[in-house]
């Protein structure tokens, strides 16, 4: 009798199985919007970046804020947090899921015997329950600000796929007095978030331009400490300085190449400004443009260095051309609006950011190259001298704010923009580092303890 | 009176002519709701698949199979008519009256199998009908999980247009998620997180309250991400 | 689910003042078809006996006989025989009287006669007003209902968790069911009215030319009396 049962059972699954036609739904849309994602305050004990009585650093702080200066994310406060768990244990994912998180971060610092400090941090993802990484750092206390902005990275990554940028540095030029005659011009590198500011060169003339060696350890800029305008290129480690373009007429404008071998710059002496390529180990000056009747500047490499872009007026007003180093040719990129200028390509090289012009005020645009979609990633005015953050996702750009020189971080999407924090005087010319790796910050150790 | 006589026949051919087109009416419409359940029954025979597995009944289906399908039956002869007509030539020779009987022998045998694969095809036809309509509340579900997926899908910065994930669901006739399987990876780790995460964050799933379409189409589906509305 | 709804379960389902207005509309159609098979038979009838009485009328028949043969019957005539009857026997009446003045006589024969007409006419016209007024309201009494069915049926909806098609789709198609008879009262008595409506004066205008003729006869044989009796 039971078999029986079981046998029409069986049949009857079978039967199901047989008429039913195996579905599947196609999503083709998505509604996007900020990942939400809360970084518990880390347990341990208080770590202090720096000796003396200042304030007890808080990484988690650090690394939910630099999660969501990229517009990506969207951090729970920890006052809103219903328990503050620092291991696995006492993570209740209910309790997350109520307050609708994707993501929980927790994690705990100690001090070990020899002075330097393991943070460990686990990320979680709610819906499934799942730990999705952990690792530990081990690095000095006064490195404790790199490891949380690696943290950070690393999260980012895990969860959108692309490498995180927090962990880099920007360099601009602060003006103090600015129309003062004792106004000083100072090359200061701080973090990506606009912590740790150091000045690593100060001059009573002005400083243009500063731009990053690809390896992150060389600055190029423009100094007019001699009267008139040199190119230079300082270690940043040693402060060792050496320079690199003193031609008759102006010398502006230094890049370096993607492999770091190579500058290049905007020179006019043979009259007018035309674009050169400085090889740095050999000293020779190959031109790369060759209009006397226009002025070609503001040069920014293509990906692997095989191009150059540069603005140039030659069709009357400037607008931004590409020319392929191999065969010379130039082609034109912008065709929208009367002034494009100070251009710089995505890593992707297809994405361009350029300084736009309309109806008299200055944005900051991007530009898709292939699809020819340009777009206004600013509202604010007078934007100039963008530059990108190394992962293509965010754009720093130097504004005006109550007459004041600023710098201003806008995401690529357009979805978050945000002001650093300066101190007193003009800020301007800001440039994004590279990708820093972490054996060139020495010290620090890493071990991936789950994933 | 006169007004009797008057009225009577107008009365009676109103009411006739109003009888006669409420019965077309009636008649009218009801084919339709004859022929449903007429068709769905076959359906419920489909447990027939269960005596296939015994090669024993498997004779008696033929004669036992026309019997609950009369009608359907019936116009099936028609097709099956013109087969007789090689019958001819045989009969005209009366000496081989063996061969005609065994003529006729397989005449109604391969009558018999035309029959059973008519009924068949009548049987297979009303599944199909009876999916049809249950096809349309399947459409309706499937839209609902397909909007309230779309609504918690978060994707990406690194996710582009045409990356493919493929999911299989398991659900429970609630609605609640079971089981979440990556059936083929797009390659991208966040994408694919990203997926499954919104299919977590959308359930439970409305589901329809005919249980036999839950179990035959929701059960355990497939979902597929494929993006083409990105900017990149 | 999968069981098509029949009309007759629609019906059933539908809401009672849904329902009383479908009553409505049946008993209007059913009244508004008696009504035009009772006047096609009666026009047709009215009309072969126009016919068969002007044939007679214009065959030479002495008035007087034809007076005297349709007197038998009061009760029974047709409506040109009304006519002809009440300016006929006025016209005899009153020329019978002495010292009557042609004029006057005349007169009161048209005055009989344009009475007999009128009477005729609203006899061919009854139950028009009926038809005209199931056919210019029955639709709106059916939106009416089917407005009704639907203002529930979306009312029921929103007491619902999961809105489906198919919660609505029934309400809809009962409701919709009182437009269909609306229309299905509306459109024959319309159709009735108009032709009935352009028959009947059709007929009138015969009535009319038959009563100026018949004027015109009595009016030349009273004049012709007249002197002699002057």
């Amino acid at each position: 009798m039971k078999g029986l049962i079981n046998a029409i059972a069986i049949g009857l699954t079978l039967a199901a199985g047989l008429s039913a036609r195996a579905i599947e739904i196609v999503i083709t849309e998505g509604w996007d919007s900020p990942t939400r994602i809360a970084v518990v305050p880390f347990g341990g004990p208080p770590l202090r970046d720096q000796p003396g009585p200042v304030a007890p650093l808080d990484l988690a702080g650090i690394v939910s804020f630099d999660l969501v200066r990229s517009g990506q994310f969207d951090a729970l406060p920890s006052d809103n947090m219903l328990s503050l768990p620092t291991v696995a244990e006492d993570v209740y994912f209910r309790d997350w899921r109520i307050l609708g998180m994707d993501y929980v971060v927790i994690g705990g610092a100690e001090i070990l015997p020899d002075a330097r400090i393991a943070v460990t941090y686990r990320l979680f993802e709610v819906a499934s329950e799942r730990e999705v990484i952990s690792t530990t750092w081990t690095a000095p206390g006064a490195q404790l600000r790199d490891v949380a902005h690696w943290i950070a990275d690393e999260i980012y990554e895990e969860i959108t796929g692309v490498r995180g940028a927090f962990a880099t540095k920007i360099a601009y030029v602060l003006v103090r007095n600015p129309n003062a005659s004792d106004s000083s011009y100072e090359l200061t590198v701080a973090d990506a978030d606009g912590e740790r500011e150091r000045v690593v060169y100060r001059s009573g003339e002005p400083i243009l331009s500063p731009s990053w060696s690809p390896d992150g350890r060389r600055l190029a800029y423009v100094s007019f400490e001699t009267g008139r305008s040199t190119i230079v290129v300082q270690e940043l480690a040693t402060g060792a300085r050496r320079r690199v373009a003193e031609y008759p007429g102006i010398n502006g404008a230094p890049v370096f190449s993607p492999d770091g071998t190579q500058l290049a710059m905007a020179l006019s002496r043979d009259g007018n400004s035309e674009i050169y390529v400085k090889d740095l180990e050999t000293d020779v000056l190959r031109r790369i443009t060759r209009r006397p009747s226009a002025i070609d500047t503001e040069p920014g490499w293509g990906p692997e260095g095989k191009s150059l872009i540069f603005t140039s007026d030659r069709a009357g007003q400037p607008q931004i051309y590409r020319i392929d180093l191999a065969t010379s040719l130039p082609d034109r990129l912008t065709f929208q609006g009367d002034y494009n200028a100070r251009a710089r390509l995505l890593p992707d090289g297809r994405h361009l950011v350029y300084v736009h012009r309309s109806n008299g005020v200055y944005h900051i645009a991007w530009q898709d190259l292939e699809r020819d979609v340009v777009r206004v990633l600013t509202e604010t005015s007078l934007d100039e001298s963008p530059s990108l953050a190394p992962n293509g996702m965010m754009m720093i750009y130097a504004t005006q704010l109550q007459g004041r020189g600023i710098l201003a971080v806008v995401s690529v999407d357009s979805r978050v923009k945000y002001n650093l924090p300066s101190g007193l005087g003009d800020v301007r010319e800001p440039a994004w580092s590279p990708f820093m790796t972490v054996d060139a910050q020495t010290l620090a150790s890493r071990a991936v303890t789950a994933r | 009176m006169s007004a009797l006589r008057e009225y009577a026949g107008p009365v009676l051919l109103a009411l006739l002519l109003h009888g006669a087109i409420a019965a077309a009416l009636v008649r009218g419409w009801q084919p339709d709701t004859d022929d449903m359940p007429r068709l769905v029954q076959p359906r419920i025979i489909e447990a027939s698949i269960l005596v296939m597995d015994r090669p024993a009944p498997r004779p008696p289906l033929p004669s036992a199979r026309p019997d609950p399908v009369p009608t359907p039956a019936e116009p099936e002869p028609e097709p099956v008519k013109p087969e007789p007509k090689p019958e001819p030539p045989p009969r005209p020779d009366p000496d081989i009256e063996r061969r005609a009987q065994e003529e006729a022998a397989r005449q109604r045998r391969l009558r018999e199998l035309a029959e059973q694969s008519m009924a068949q095809a009548i049987e297979s036809e009303a599944a199909d009908l009876a999916e049809a309509a249950a096809d349309a509340q399947t459409m309706t579900y499937m839209d609902a999980i397909n909007r309230a997926i779309v609504a918690q899908w978060s994707r990406p910065p690194s996710a582009r247009n045409d990356m493919k994930a493929r999911f299989r669901v398991e659900l429970v006739p609630s609605g609640e998620l079971l089981g979440v399987m990556l059936l083929e990876t797009s390659g991208n780790v966040a994408f694919d997180r990203s997926a499954e995460i919104a299919i977590r964050k959308a359930s439970p799933f409305e589901m329809p309250p005919d249980h036999d379409v839950f179990e035959a189409h929701f059960r355990r589906f497939t979902l597929l991400f494929n993006p083409q509305d990105l900017l990149r | 689910m999968t069981d098509p709804i029949s009309i007759l379960d629609l019906i059933k389902g539908a809401s009672p003042l849904v329902q009383a207005v479908m009553l409505l509309l049946a008993v209007a159609s059913v009244v508004s078809w008696v009504l035009i098979f009772q006047r096609w038979f009666a026009l047709n009838r009215v009309q072969r006996e126009i016919d068969d009485f002007e044939d007679e009328f214009w065959s030479g028949i002495d008035l007087n006989e034809l007076k005297a043969e349709l007197d038998g019957q009061e009760d029974n005539l047709t409506g040109i025989e009304s006519v002809f009857v009440a300016g006929f026997g006025e016209y005899g009446r009153l020329s019978g009287q002495a010292d009557t003045d042609p004029d006057a006589v005349m007169q009161n024969v048209q005055r009989a006669m344009r009475v007999a007409l009128t009477r005729e006419e609203e006899r061919l016209g009854r139950h028009l007003p009926f038809l005209a007024t199931v056919g210019s309201t029955s639709p709106y009494v059916g939106l009416f209902g089917t407005v009704w069915g639907i203002m529930n049926s979306f009312r029921s909806l929103a007491n619902m968790t999961q809105a489906t098609l198919a919660a609505v789709a029934p309400g809809i198609s009962e409701a919709l069911i009182a437009t269909a008879m609306g229309l299905f009262a509306a459109i024959p008595a319309v159709i009735g009215y108009n032709r009935f409506a352009s028959r009947v004066e059709g007929m009138m205008k015969r009535y009319e030319a038959f009563a100026d003729e018949l004027a015109s006869i009595l009016h030349r044989v009273a004049h012709a009396n007249a002197p002699s009796a002057a």
